[in-house]
């Protein structure tokens, strides 16, 4: 043979290997089956469980064993996979109705993992055998091979409950997710009964039997109004809190303790909400927490949170459901595989589908059992009439040579070769007519059976056959009657396994969190020159003025309900809260500005930080190095966008300066060449803030603005500006490589050169 | 190259005079949806990148260049499964987007283990290297037989891997080309890509094409 090469498209190859891979994800790995809502791995490990007699009434077995047997007959996959699901088949707090019933470590609420499959076993629950796994000999669902044709595995389970509704169903398949949240099986039951009394119920009127979901879990479900859209259309957002409840402890304090929490919490998220409420504590969102702690147990949930004496526990409730995941959305997408292909649902079609499974199953078993029934009559029918012949039956037995003689005999009359005793009897022998079954039935008999009171039972036997005919065929051609039959095992399922609903479902507002006015103290704001900030009591400030006045270049009296504005080369203002910058101790670093606010210490450069309250009555001038300026309302830069534009600039322009000053300030530009122009601010315009302001000083070529001074600087400044490092005495500046005192310069006029003061 | 578990039956089988086996593990990125710092990152890729020799397109160098590659035929070996497919379309990605060249230039090949194994009572076994291949079997093949599939290549010995897909003298190859190039950035772009939308759609129209693998 030579070797072959066959001429493949890219694109087509890339088609075809993608939509064979997606299709079999979807379709056979992780979405459910419409029917019995589980996934091939979950339908194999219980089918295999089911073949192996794990029932619920025998000993555990190892998983490591259903895994294994699994892996070889049905499921050629990673065993991880398959224990994976077997472990969450039997978590009490994933699932609605566990399916398996595990012995040893399946994992806890927390997140913990099971123990590895050598050390727990297990075997199949109850109600996984009754509603699963039961008349699986009675043909009533079809069978397809296995990977390798050794073994046959059916293709759906004969699930006489809507388990896609009762567990749910969580998976991740390709272009698509399904996530079905688990329900009440004794609501789901009453629904699926009301629906088959009448097929025209609206998604809105199941609702009336199904409240809602019920997780495991508890919790509250709290947009009540939205599920009838939710349900209708098979996808979007439930809302489910935890539950919390206020204790009194000792010495008068009051804690909270979450008693429940919402399913989406389950597992590895409980830690993270511990640590959310630890950083609101950090953060100082709050300073009413004082301690919290997990004392979960066989118990049930137990998170404590303790209180600070005298905090309100109804604001930190709802501080908790808005800032942390203590109120969470579960994201509802109800994606199943219909007739083979996904399909996102709606309640009533789910339950529909459902509905229809039921009746063809129930309709496959009477079928089946009609059909037994049918065979047992046949043959005891001819067991009746043996009886009545029994004398002549005995003289062909003994008249033959063969078995097949006497069978042509007793169905086809043919006597050929049979000794009789008399005439009479082959005439009489000619006539019989008995089936192949009955036939063999007679051979078969025992001589027992002959017995008087054997015939009455066999009379009795014979009733209840044509009794069970009757009643199977009345259910197979009534409608109603096959629904009572489906209804009864429902309710009978129902009384043995429901429970009672466990998550509430209500509507609730959203929490508000008034923000309590944080108490507004009076606060120093520190800033260093490398961009780390900080706030200090003011009496801490007062203490180390001098060091805090020259290590830091933004001193700035705030207070925590205010804000500031950072002022940056690129034109932008970016708000800053104060309550937002860690209140410390004197000597404490701080954080960088970079962590508090939008500014990025790797694209722009802090120019000026303001208190944006107080500035707005304040006039602020804003200069660029191209020479721009103009002056803009402080009230302008009164905004609750964290980062807006504080100045318009033209391309490549930056800012240079961006501070208050007063109506009768002057200020003396200074450029890089050395040239200085004196100018009153009276004469500088006032522009909006997104202006790109008017000419100041004209420029030569290459020429640049590098600094704008103002030239009455007073202590009593309605706002600090930047403290620049200068060892020139106030009033001067060094220009030109000389000191100029900065009142001596004549006073100019807006867009002209200014001066270069000569050596 | 290869998929996960047969990297060892593979070197043992290939004729290392000329054939070299670069196993690896798992699923590698998908290039499309990763950035590209990222898909530097990677080691499976870098691994790649090093042993073919050629360099980069991007990042990296910017040296592609088609005349240092040291193989002639890079050949995709991955197992017969859908987890093999999707492997493929993310190793034809990594082609296709970073070294557009091997493609075009006809060196990049998928490689076709079979999908099963006919063991008659009597006669001689035969491979089957698809399902029309297997329905053809049991057309002809009235008498009864053992039929392994193969899941993996790792459930292949070495012998078996060399007879069926290593040997050049009587493996079968499947060569990737490009004739539409606008077609095959589209289809990168919508099989491979971030937004979801259209990846959905075309399985919404396709979904009846597809072979299932259960």
């Amino acid at each position: 043979m030579e070797e072959q090469i066959i001429r493949t498209e890219y694109s087509e190859i890339m088609q075809k290997s993608y939509i064979d891979y997606a299709m079999s994800v979807i379709v056979s790995r992780a979405l459910p089956d419409v029917r019995d809502g589980l996934k091939p791995v979950q339908r194999r490990t219980l089918y295999d469980m089911h073949e192996l007699g794990i029932r619920y009434d025998r000993p555990f077995r190892k998983s490591a064993r259903i895994v294994g047997d699994t892996m070889g007959k049905y499921h050629p996959h990673g065993d991880s996979s398959i224990y994976g699901a077997l472990v969450v088949l039997a978590q009490d707090f994933k699932m609605g109705i566990p399916l398996v019933d595990g012995h040893g470590n399946f994992g806890s609420i927390e997140g913990d993992g099971a123990a590895a499959m050598r050390y727990t076993e297990a075997r199949l629950q109850k109600i996984t055998q009754e509603a699963f796994l039961q008349d699986l000999d009675k043909n009533v669902v079809a069978f397809q091979p296995n990977f390798d044709e050794t073994e046959k595995e059916p293709e759906v389970l004969p699930a006489r409950i809507p388990n896609l509704l009762v567990n749910g169903s969580e998976g991740i398949a390709v272009g698509m997710v399904t996530s079905i949240p688990p329900h009440n099986l004794g609501e789901v039951l009453d629904a699926v009964i009301a629906m088959i009394h009448d097929g025209s119920l609206t998604d809105q009127q199941l609702l009336e039997y199904i409240q809602g979901p019920d997780f495991p879990t508890g919790g509250i479900v709290v947009n009540k109004s939205e599920l009838a859209q939710i349900y209708s259309t098979g996808s979007g957002k439930i809302r489910v809190r935890g539950k919390v409840e206020t204790e009194k402890m000792k010495g008068g304090k009051e804690c909270l303790v979450i008693t429940e929490i919402p399913y989406t919490m389950l597992g590895a998220n409980i830690g993270k909400f511990l640590n959310d409420v630890a950083a609101l504590v950090e953060t100082k969102k709050t300073t009413d927490i004082t301690d919290i702690s997990n004392q979960s147990s066989k118990e049930g949930i137990r998170i404590v949170i303790e209180l600070r004496r005298g905090a309100d526990p109804e604001y930190i409730k709802n501080l908790l459901y808005k800032k942390t995941r203590l109120e969470d959305t579960f994201g509802v997408n109800m994606l199943a595989v219909a007739d083979g292909r996904p399909e996102t649902l709606s309640l009533r079609q789910i339950l529909e589908h459902h509905i229809d499974f039921q009746f063809e199953v129930t309709t496959k078993k009477y079928q089946v059992m009609l059909d037994r029934e049918l065979k047992k009559k046949e043959v005891q029918e001819g067991l009746i009439r043996a009886c009545d012949v029994i004398d002549l039956i005995i003289e062909i037995l003994r008249g033959s040579k063969s078995q097949k003689q006497v069978k042509d005999c007793l169905v086809y009359g043919i006597t050929d070769g049979i000794k009789f005793k008399s005439q009479r009897s082959q005439k009489q022998a000619a006539k019989l007519d008995f089936t192949e079954a009955q036939a063999d039935a007679i051979l078969e008999m025992r001589l027992y059976r002959l017995i008087g009171l054997e015939i009455d039972a066999l009379m009795e036997e014979h009733k209840k056959t044509l009794a069970n005919i009757e009643n199977y065929t009345d259910i197979l051609n009534n409608y109603s009657s096959m629904a009572d039959v489906i209804i009864r095992e429902l309710k009978q399922f129902k009384k043995e396994f429901a429970r009672p609903r466990r998550t509430q479902i209500m509507d609730a507002e959203a929490p508000v969190l008034e923000e309590k006015a944080p108490e507004d103290i009076p606060v120093v704001f520190l800033m260093d020159r490398f961009g780390y900030a900080r706030t200090v009591d003011e009496s801490v400030y007062e203490k180390n003025r001098e060091s805090a006045d020259t290590e830091n270049r933004y001193v700035i009296h705030v207070s925590t309900s205010q804000r500031l504005g950072i002022y940056t080369d690129t034109g932008k203002q970016h708000l800053l809260k104060v309550s937002d910058v860690p209140l410390g101790r004197y000597r404490d670093k701080g954080t960088p500005i970079d962590n508090l606010c939008n500014y990025d210490s790797s694209q722009e450069m802090v120019i000026n930080v303001l208190p944006i309250e107080k500035a707005a009555s304040c006039v602020i001038l804003s200069v660029s190095s191209s020479g721009m300026i103009k002056r803009v309302e402080g009230s302008e830069l009164q905004v609750s966008k964290r980062t807006v534009a504080a100045s318009g600039l033209a391309e490549g322009d930056s800012l240079i300066s961006f501070y208050p000053v007063r109506e009768n300030s002057q200020i003396v530009l200074q450029s890089k060449k050395g040239f200085l122009l004196r100018l009153p601010v009276s004469e500088i315009p006032f522009k909006k803030k997104a202006a790109v302001g008017v000419r100041g000083m004209k420029l030569s070529e290459g020429d640049t603005i590098e600094a704008c001074h103002l030239l009455d600087a007073q202590e009593e400044e309605p706002v600090n500006a930047a403290k620049l490092p200068s060892d020139e005495p106030a009033g001067t500046i060094r220009a030109g490589g000389r000191s100029v005192v900065l009142s001596r310069l004549k006073i100019g006029t807006r867009d002209t050169k200014g001066t270069k003061p000569r050596g | 190259m290869e998929g996960d578990s047969a990297g060892g039956s593979a070197k043992t089988a290939r004729d290392r005079s000329y054939q070299a086996i670069l196993p690896i593990r798992g699923k590698i990125l998908n290039v499309e949806k990763a950035s590209i710092d990222k898909v530097l990152a990677n080691a499976e890729i870098k691994t790649m990148i090093n042993s073919f020799g050629c360099g980069f397109s991007e990042g990296y160098g910017n040296d592609f260049d088609i005349a240092k590659l040291r193989y002639d035929k890079i050949i995709i070996m991955a197992d017969a499964d859908v987890d093999g497919a999707h492997i493929c379309t993310l190793l034809l990605t990594l082609f296709y987007r970073f070294m557009p060249e091997l493609i075009y230039e006809g060196h990049v090949y998928i490689a076709m283990p079979p999908l099963y194994k006919a063991i008659p009572s009597r006669g001689k076994e035969e491979y089957l290297y698809d399902d029309a291949a297997l329905e053809r079997y049991r057309r002809k093949h009235k008498t009864p037989f053992t039929l392994q599939r193969y899941k993996g290549l790792g459930e292949m010995d070495a012998a078996q891997l060399w007879e069926t897909t290593l040997n050049p003298e009587t493996r079968t190859l499947k060569s990737v080309e490009i004739e539409d190039a606008r077609l095959a950035n589209d289809v990168t772009e919508m099989l491979m890509g971030s937004d979801v939308p259209p990846r959905k759609a075309f399985i919404y129209e396709h979904a009846q094409e597809a072979l299932l693998d259960v």
